[in-house]
């Protein structure tokens, strides 16, 4: 009996007690119980890291929990392997470097919020986003994933006296439970074909495996945030607190994707390749979508979550490129998509937790999170302001940072799978893909030049912004981490390659490693570009002292006493862009001019521009306001008459009589 | 040894070409326009004026607003190192998706620079340099993806060498079309936007670089020279596909002859056309990525 | 250059003269652009006739690029002027969706090739053609840009036959050619009775009549 499955599950037993311990210590209190509940939940992700990292390093384990955690015979099983280990490290890494940040905030929070609550919730959220990832059979997926999802609302409710936390909330258990629901019925319907719960023993595939496939494709990509089911995400993770909002964006919606991965591409579960078409085009639609409504939005954190919902876009059109590419027999081209995805699963919870946190340093300092309000925070804030404009950057996947090395390789899959495909069709839709994958990366550059520069640059629009203060040591300690880590990722793609090499050999097995894929010439590019930027700065500071230097108000060609409000802001940056994207968000301009004479004595000008959300409107809305009507027709049943009631009793009887007669 | 002989020539064209581009398209125009006009040489003259002069930065500007520039040229910089511009192997093995990606990360220093004055011009110019973008980005990586696709290799010296099949020349003038309409757009030049005019109406460019003074200025003038050199061998570049293989100091003659074309070229559009109305140019960008979506459907059915 | 490759080069170029026309709001320019198409068919035809050794193949590329290519566009041109339309703005969606729209239903028909048994590879830009002529047609308001759509429609119709390989009659090309040129003269004249009569030629506004 070798010694690795009894470490992993020690580790395992270790992670249950230290952070299930967190509530108990949270309920005292005092002062500084924050300070050692941070170090219990830095212990905690040193031992899920740990976790990853075995997981990783020894061969594939299951690990079936003793007789008393069990459901009906069915054990609590848990499958250490190499796609498991990954998302591990990404959990056990974010919520290790969000640590030193949940400080500085919940000191903001406790006037508004019950901590014990919040840690109790934290805590439990923490330990169920691993098991989601590490389950091996389908009860277990279901009694983690509605912890998962369960705790994740109790979080988003901490400033539960606002009612828009209250709306968001609702909206978020609303979507949970459609997705619960998916997923249930999905499962079922397997274990009904394959007789067994176990994950690695479903191996459906043809007709058969549609039904329970897109059952349980549309649970997990409701959880996910993929079109068309995203609405919830900029409703959500808004309203959470900035910490809560890092953890969900940059780790839980990885978790639905991990499961994504398992179900449909590693030794897949579902095997057809309709479901490789399907992801690629929720992925498709969802990055061009979620960035589209990113860019007009002037709340900075709800900005943030559209731009998450545009990441999943582009991590689903990997997996899903993989998936066809595979069907096709291009292998090279599937792994290289696969490692892709994976890669910008890890960029991605890198930057996004970062901007995140950067978005709630912001609106502590300030008190608003609407970019509009604010201004010339650089000057106040100087190291947010320099975290996020990198996190910025490597979101827009401008070279050197880690945001590029993952959109340059899915550019290569699809690249591969456009040379290798068969038919004229198939060419031509992976190019397409290029082509929308350029308009996702243009799209989200203006976007976040947007943000960083009406948010950060100029001066201040109004005195909030003008008063802002800079968080403290934590938050900063925390958003340069990020950033340093971004940066550092950056460098060293071909690492981590060879590490994501397992997963993509399991899925696809060959002998090539995908680390031999990345053929950029970066260290030539980073040496030309550091010897340009080195050169210029010392040429610069050399003859800074011959060279007068003035500082004057800002010329704008000779206009002079503009004030503040005379800058351009969110709505006016991203003008052009709009009224050329119009038809997506119904987006209309208007503009009345009041007074004397209209031409030479204007009075008032009211410009406005209206956007739509479309989805919301046109589809969820006129639904779930069917439901409404529905309910209020089932009313009429209830009128208190008794009457009504045996009658309803009678008829239920007669029907079921009816219908057992059938079966029979 | 090769790579230090190609990374030579290239910095000492680099240090030429791109100024002296600038002075012949000025000739030209001037001429056309029955003008003796300045020199060739004017735009070097004119450049070591600006580096000899102090700056004026505005109170508002923070670091952000002095490095940009280094920034953006840096970028640049790379990128003429990485593309076959010149006809020779470039001395950097240069990816088509990486070189797209650095010249974006030089859009992304500027426009931040432009917004960090607090000037309503510098952030009307970046937000109509982002509407471009949006646009012109994707057509020109779709057009050079489907000639990397035929090529099956995203290097500029596998894409840009000329390849076998009948539909070359069609490919090679789609994706050249394409990569013009997409250079025009990039460096504002007509009938996008009037390089030569500082109206607000007609403002892409010049607007965000309108807080620059003295030395950042130079920087900035001389990196708009080198992109637009850049762009327009790149354009060379594959219409020098359609010449099929020669010897390697014919092709660099050919590429010189092609762009001082450009120049010329150049200099005619922007005296004879007329500046297209901000909101036509949406319509005409489309064309750019309606002929890159034509280059990769010929590639599509070809293979 | 072989027949083939001739034919195929060709063919592109018209289709995609076709498409540019697709998002051109100009009248002048689209009937240019017309021109220039019926030119390049014209030139086809003269260069596979002569590779195909039939002399009247050659002549009617040279009626072709005469009528079609000149004479055709420059008389629409004067009723244009005449009747003093520059600009025809289109229904509803802008120029860019258009193109794009029409792109993608090219591409469609490119790469799926429907009726593959009825339908031999070298006939998909004709009907590529007949989709563009059609589109124009849609997608216009003006009478003058109903007739150049039918037009394109018609070239469409015309590389369809010289890509066959066994010859149409010459007598019926000159025969449709011949009925073309009259269509478009009575249309010209068409289009000023309807202008004098109505004082527009938006076809939009023919919903007015109703009632």
């Amino acid at each position: 009996m070798t010694p690795q499955p009894h470490l992993e599950s020690n580790l395992l037993y270790a992670l249950a007690i230290c952070w299930l311990v967190a509530p108990g210590v949270a309920v005292f209190q005092k002062a500084n119980v924050d300070r050692l509940l941070g170090v219990i939940l830095a212990v905690g992700s040193l031992i899920l890291l740990a976790m990853g990292v075995a997981a990783f390093a020894y061969a594939t384990t299951n690990i079936a929990l003793p007789s008393p955690f069990s459901f009906a015979g069915i054990p609590v099983a848990f499958r250490f392997d190499p796609l498991a280990g990954l998302f591990l490290c990404v959990i056990a890494v974010v919520t290790g470097l969000t640590v030193p940040y949940l400080r500085g905030y919940c000191s903001h929070l406790t006037d508004k919020a019950d901590m014990r609550i919040f840690w109790t919730a934290l805590s439990a959220l923490l330990i169920s986003m691993p098991l989601v990832a590490l389950s091996a059979n389908a009860l277990t997926f279901l009694v983690a994933w509605e912890a998962m999802s369960l705790t994740s609302a109790m979080l988003i409710a901490t400033d539960h006296s606002s009612h828009s936390t209250r709306r968001a909330t609702i909206v978020y258990l609303s979507a949970t439970r459609l997705a619960t629901a998916f997923l249930a019925s999905g499962f079922l319907w397997a274990h009904a074909l394959t007789a067994s719960w176990t994950f690695a023993d479903w191996h459906l595939s043809g007709t058969q495996a549609l039904g329970p496939g897109v059952l349980v494709l549309i649970g997990l990509a409701v959880k996910a945030g993929s079109w068309p089911f995203h609405i919830w995400l900029p409703i959500a993770h808004p309203a959470a607190p900035a910490p809560v909002s890092a953890l969900m964006s940059g780790v839980m919606v990885k978790v639905a994707i991990a499961a994504i991965v398992r179900l449909f591409v590693l030794s897949p579960a579902f095997n057809h390749p309709v479901f490789g078409i399907v992801i690629l085009t929720i992925g498709a639609i969802s990055s061009v979508w979620g960035i589209l409504f990113a860019l007009i939005q002037n709340d900075l954190k709800r900005l943030l979550a559209y731009s998450t919902v545009e990441n999943v876009g582009i991590i689903l059109m990997g997996v899903g490129a993989s998936s066809l590419a595979a069907h096709a027999g291009l292998i090279v081209a599937a792994r290289i998509a696969l490692a892709a995805s994976l890669l910008h699963v890890i960029n991605h919870a890198a930057f996004k937790s970062g901007l995140f946190l950067g978005a709630g340093t912001i609106d502590m300092g300030t008190g608003t999170r609407n970019i509009e309000l604010l201004g010339g925070l650089s000057k106040r804030m100087k190291a947010t302001c320099a975290c996020f404009t990198l996190a910025g950057a490597a979101i827009c996947g401008l070279p050197p940072l880690n945001g590029f090395a993952s959109e340059w390789l899915l550019y290569q899959g699809f690249l591969g799978a456009s040379s290798g495909a068969h038919t004229p069709i198939e060419r031509f839709s992976f190019m397409l893909l290029i082509g929308i994958l350029a308009l996702v990366g243009a799209l989200a550059m203006a976007c976040f030049v947007k943000a960083i520069g009406v948010a950060f640059l100029g001066r201040p629009r109004t005195k909030a912004a003008e008063n802002a203060h800079e968080g403290d040591r934590g938050m900063v300690a925390s958003q340069a981490a990020f950033t340093v880590t971004c940066i550092v990722l950056g460098l060293i793609p071909p690492v981590l390659l060879a590490v994501l090499n397992p997963i993509a050999r399991v899925a696809y097995p060959g002998a090539d490693s995908v680390a031999a894929a990345w053929t950029l010439p970066t260290p030539a590019m980073l040496v030309t570009l550091a010897v340009t930027l080195l050169a210029g700065a010392a040429w610069m500071a050399r003859t800074k002292a011959t060279m007068p230097e003035r500082r004057y108000i800002t010329w704008e060609c000779g206009f002079g006493a503009l004030g503040p409000r005379a800058q351009v802001n969110g709505t006016s940056f991203v003008q052009p862009i709009a009224h050329t994207f119009s038809v997506v968000f119904q987006y209309a301009e208007s503009v009345s001019i009041e007074g004397e004479s209209r031409r030479l004595f204007p009075d008032k000008v009211t410009a406005t521009s209206t956007t739509e959300p479309v989805l919301e409107t046109r589809l969820y809305q006129p639904v779930t306001s069917m439901f409404g009507w529905l309910g209020d027709q089932i009313l009429h049943l209830q009128e208190g008459s008794i009457h009504a009631y045996l009658l309803t009793m009678l008829i239920t009887l007669l029907i079921l009589l009816a219908i057992g007669g059938a079966i029979q | 040894m090769t790579v230090l002989l190609l990374l030579i020539a290239y910095l000492a064209h680099i240090a030429f070409l791109p100024l002296l581009f600038i002075g012949l398209v000025r000739w030209v125009k001037a001429r056309l326009q029955g003008r003796r006009g300045p020199s060739l040489l004017q735009p070097f003259w004119d450049i070591a004026k600006l580096l000899r002069k102090g700056e004026t930065i505005s109170e508002t500007a923070t670091s952000t607003f002095r490095l940009a520039p280094l920034a953006s040229l840096a970028a640049i910089l790379a990128v003429a190192l990485m593309v076959p511009w010149l006809g020779l192997p470039s001395p950097i093995a240069g990816d088509l998706i990486l070189a797209i990606y650095l010249l974006a990360a030089g859009k992304f220093c500027t426009s931040l620079a432009a917004l960090d004055t607090g000037s309503a011009f510098g952030a009307i110019g970046a937000s109509r340099e982002a509407a471009i973008s949006v646009q012109a980005e994707p057509a020109l990586l779709l057009g050079l993806a489907a000639l990397a696709s035929h090529a099956r290799d995203s290097r500029f010296s596998a894409l840009l060498a000329p390849g076998g099949g009948e539909h070359t020349i069609i490919l090679a003038l789609l994706v050249g079309a394409a990569a013009w309409l997409c250079a025009m757009a990039e460096l504002s030049r007509m009938p996008i936007d009037d390089p030569t005019t500082h109206l607000e109406l007609t403002m892409v460019h010049e607007a965000m670089v309108l807080e620059n003074s003295g030395r950042s200025l130079a920087l900035i003038e001389y990196a708009v020279a080198l992109k637009t050199v850049l762009l327009l061998g790149l354009v060379s570049q594959i219409l020098l596909i359609l010449a099929g293989n020669q010897t390697l100091a014919f092709h660099y003659v050919l590429s010189i002859v092609l762009l001082a074309a450009s120049a010329v070229a150049l200099a005619i559009a922007e005296t004879v056309m007329v500046k297209l109305s901000w909101r036509r140019v949406p319509n005409m960008l489309s064309y750019a990525i309606g002929a890159s979506a034509l280059a990769c459907l010929l590639v599509a059915m070809r293979g | 250059m072989g027949e083939f490759h001739l034919f195929e080069s060709g063919s592109a170029v018209t289709v995609i003269i076709g498409l540019w026309m697709i998002g051109i709001t100009r009248v002048p320019t689209s009937l240019t652009l017309y021109g220039t198409q019926s030119a390049v068919l014209g030139l086809m035809a003269m260069y596979l006739g002569v590779l195909r050794a039939e002399p009247l193949l050659v002549i009617v590329g040279v009626a072709v690029i005469a009528l079609k290519g000149i004479a055709a566009p420059a008389y629409l041109l004067f009723v244009a002027h005449r009747l003093d339309c520059r600009r025809d703005d289109g229904v509803s969606i802008a120029p860019p969706l258009q193109f794009f729209g029409a792109l993608g239903a090219l591409a469609l028909i490119l790469l799926l090739h429907p009726l593959r048994a009825a339908l031999p590879e070298s006939s998909l830009p004709s009907i590529g053609m007949l989709l563009l002529g059609m589109i124009v047609m849609i997608t216009r308001r003006l009478a003058i840009s109903q007739i150049v759509g039918f037009l394109v429609l018609e070239n469409g119709i015309f590389l369809y036959t010289i890509g066959q390989p066994h010859t149409m009659p010459i007598v019926v090309e000159i025969g449709v050619l011949m009925d073309v040129l009259a269509g478009v003269m009575l249309a010209g004249l068409l289009a000023f009775r309807i202008s004098r009569e109505f004082e527009s030629i938006d076809v939009t506004e023919l919903k007015e009549l109703r009632g």
